[in-house]
């Protein structure tokens, strides 16, 4: 055997030799490049009922349309079109030949080189329960991958589409899936004059109005649990004749609001710890607006920054791992990211770029943090590593009157694989969505309404709905 | 009549009222100078706060970096992609190089170029077969019976790495996998042997990563990149009977 000594690697990265390399000739390949897998989709098989109701069809439509929408925005997934098919849907069944001697063949779906195939039928009984079949196959593999049987009501027709698309996604890749997730924001929806607390699903629809405080409400934040949230509230106090931002907190389930802290002046900004036993906020009893950390129930107060004088220290949103707070704070002139220690000590500036930098809120997995950035005449969403550096600029759009957009208030996905923010581009402040690499932007509420401050829920997942 | 200091009298002269306007500057003098010389002394003193000036640069932040996501791969029928690869098949044809005139001197000069350049690998050689056999021979005091080998060397060696740097580049623009697959840190390693033209004819999975998946788009990437760049002559029979190990990705 020839046997073959090479030293590639010192002239050419990534042709190494291996351990045996006194006998073969080995190459590294080095790292694949991310490619989005081919899945075809086919619309969903209405199977007769003996009563067919006109709605029926459009349970179907609904189903559909959010499976579609749903892989789209997991950007993992090219969509092949329907006019590419090679086999007729219709005609074949939703498990595959030979097993079924009239259903679909993994060769035809092959030869235009689909990766994954999804089918899928439904039917609604007479008491209008909805009964949804649907299977995922591995066309290479001639595998099947996934396959549910949901048994739902009618109503919650989409609710079952997203609980599907959760499970392929946590088939495919192992981790859950975003699609049952939430958003909570404020929004003048209620009128011009007031802004309330507005909780919808991450798609934008059932969008619910949870204040109803004829105040200006605003900083809303999800425990941890995803059942209660924090907000504040420009509260009327009889007792002062005058308004005082208050923070609350909100039951979602139990529909019950509770008062958390009214200390004289503002009492906002904030947000949970991960644990969800402490509630960090900005609380300005003493002048000048610092942050605190109190318990759920607004007591022990706990002061974790003091001044400079006439400063602000705003905006705390706590690490992952409980071990640090970022926020955004005047002390050096402009407003820039900072980080304490949850006791308090330690600070360090983060952000040196820009005029005005605000909103920080960390990845799910805390290695990154996303803020809004400004240093021309309007924000944009920006991401970086916890310690400032590699920043990456991830929003820049353009209003009608051709002005750039504003983008602001960034809140990651409980995945890390995507960021809410809020865009003045449309000429309303609406709520978008955008993968982490700057990709995939989506607007994700379509009305003529105004949010702000939005906040993406954790899993939801065994959340009662 | 009562006087001041800063009355002046009717009836003085010019000098006497120059004199006494002089006394009155003095003495007013005098008293602004015991008035700061008391409260420097006798007062206490405003303390001087010193605060630390800060500085602050402005930086900008960084513009939106273009990141298009990769075109979308046409999903075109197989009967189609297995046609273009029979096309790539195809024998090449050579065509005849230009011939350039060159001038009699610069033929010289590349003569004497290709001679250097020979004595020099020559050299190389004796060196590398003297150390072999200087080696061979202290081994040999052991009792072993060891060859000289058969080991690249010189130019033939270069050669080896350059073909493989284009198997690398070839395999590398096949390589791709889902996002899901990518995080998981999966390793597999595949056995190729192919012809003299490049054309993978067997390709084995030495070391599976444990998951199909992975594995199958491993094989893709090696069926993708067939035929792989032609071998040099002399590297036949190693690329056809050894092969070549491709490890994904180390």
């Amino acid at each position: 055997m020839l046997k073959v000594m090479l030293f590639v690697g010192l002239l050419f990265p990534g042709l190494l030799l291996a351990e045996d390399s006194d006998t073969r000739v080995y190459i590294k390949v080095g790292e694949a490049s991310i490619k989005k897998s081919l899945i075809a989709v086919p619309p969903f098989a209405l199977l007769s009922t003996a009563s067919l109701a006109p709605n029926h069809k459009q349970i179907g439509t609904d189903l559909f349309n959010t499976i579609i929408n749903d892989i789209e925005v997991s950007n993992l997934f090219t969509i092949i079109k329907p006019e590419a098919y090679l086999e007729d849907p219709t005609k074949v069944g939703i498990t595959p030949a030979p097993g079924n001697p009239t259903g679909f063949h993994f060769e035809i779906w092959s030869k235009i080189n689909t990766e994954f195939l999804i089918r899928g039928a439904y039917k609604i009984s007479d008491m209008g329960q909805l009964e949804f079949e649907i299977y995922c196959y591995s066309v290479p593999q001639a595998k099947l991958v996934l396959g549910k049987t949901y048994m739902a009501s009618t109503k919650d027709a989409r609710a079952t589409a997203h609980t599907f698309a959760d499970d392929l996604m946590k088939a495919l890749t192992g981790k859950t899936g975003i699609f049952r997730t939430k958003f909570v924001a404020a929004s003048d929806r209620a009128g011009h004059r007031w802004k309330e607390i507005y909780v919808m699903a991450w798609d934008g629809r059932d969008i619910v109005q949870v204040t109803n405080h004829h105040a200006i409400s605003l900083s809303p934040s999800w425990k941890p649990n995803g059942k209660t949230i924090s907000y504040s509230s420009s509260a009327y106090h009889p007792g002062l004749k005058s308004r005082n931002w208050d923070l609350f907190t909100y039951d979602i389930f139990a529909g019950k609001r509770f008062l958390i802290s009214s200390r004289l002046g503002m009492n906002t900004g904030s947000t949970f710890s991960p644990d969800g036993d402490w509630i960090y906020l900005t609380i300005s009893k003493t002048g000048d607006p610092d942050i605190y950390k109190i318990n759920t129930d607004g007591n022990d107060p706990v002061r974790l920054t003091n001044g400079p004088r006439k400063t602000m220290n705003v905006e705390p949103n706590v690490s992952p791992d409980s071990k640090k707070i970022a926020f955004s704070s005047d002390r050096s002139g402009n407003p820039m990211i900072y980080t304490i220690d949850t006791d308090g000590s330690n600070p360090k500036r983060v952000t040196f770029a820009g005029k005005y930098n605000s909103s920080p809120c960390y990845s799910p997995d805390g290695k990154r943090m996303a803020f809004a950035g400004r240093d021309g005449d309007h924000f944009d969403v920006f991401t970086m590593n916890v310690d400032g550096s590699d920043m990456m600029r991830l929003t820049s759009a353009k209003k009608p009157s051709g002005r750039m957009a504003n983008n602001e208030y960034p809140s990651y996905s409980p995945d890390g694989r995507h960021i809410v923010f809020t865009s003045d581009r449309s000429g309303k402040n609406q709520i978008y969505i955008i993968s982490i690499d700057g990709t995939n932007e989506r607007r994700i509420t379509v009305d003529d309404y105004n949010y702000f401050q939005v906040r993406w829920s954790p899993y939801l997942e065994g959340v009662a709905n | 009549m009562k006087t001041n200091l800063l009355t002046v009298p009717a009836n003085l002269s010019e000098p006497e009222i120059f004199k006494k306007m002089l006394v009155t500057s003095f003495v007013f003098h005098v008293i602004l100078f015991l008035a700061f010389a008391f409260k420097t002394l006798i007062l206490p003193n405003e303390s001087l706060t010193l605060d630390p000036a800060i500085r602050v640069d402005l930086v900008a932040l960084p513009d939106k970096v273009a990141k298009l996501p990769p075109p979308p791969t046409p999903a075109k029928p197989q009967e189609k992609a297995i046609e273009s690869k029979i096309k790539k098949n195809e024998p090449i044809v050579l065509h005849p190089k230009h011939e350039v005139k060159e001038s009699a001197i610069d033929k010289i000069r590349k003569m004497q170029k290709m001679e250097q350049l020979e004595n020099d690998v020559r050299r190389q050689e004796a060196k590398e077969r003297a150390a072999r056999q200087a080696k061979a021979r202290e081994i040999l005091l052991k009792g072993n019976s060891v060859s000289p080998g058969s080991a690249l060397h010189g130019l033939a060696k270069a050669e080896f790495n350059e073909y493989l740097v284009q198997i690398h580049q070839k395999v590398k623009e096949n390589w791709n996998l889902p996002e899901w697959l990518q995080n998981e840190k999966l390793k597999a390693t595949v056995i190729v042997y192919m012809d003299y033209r490049g054309v993978v004819i067997r390709r084995l999975l030495e070391k599976s990563s444990g998951d199909s998946r992975f594995d199958d788009y491993v094989i893709k990437a090696v069926d993708d990149s067939s035929p792989f760049p032609a071998p040099p002559s002399k590297f036949v029979d190693l690329v056809r009977v050894d092969g070549i190990v491709l490890g994904f990705p180390q």
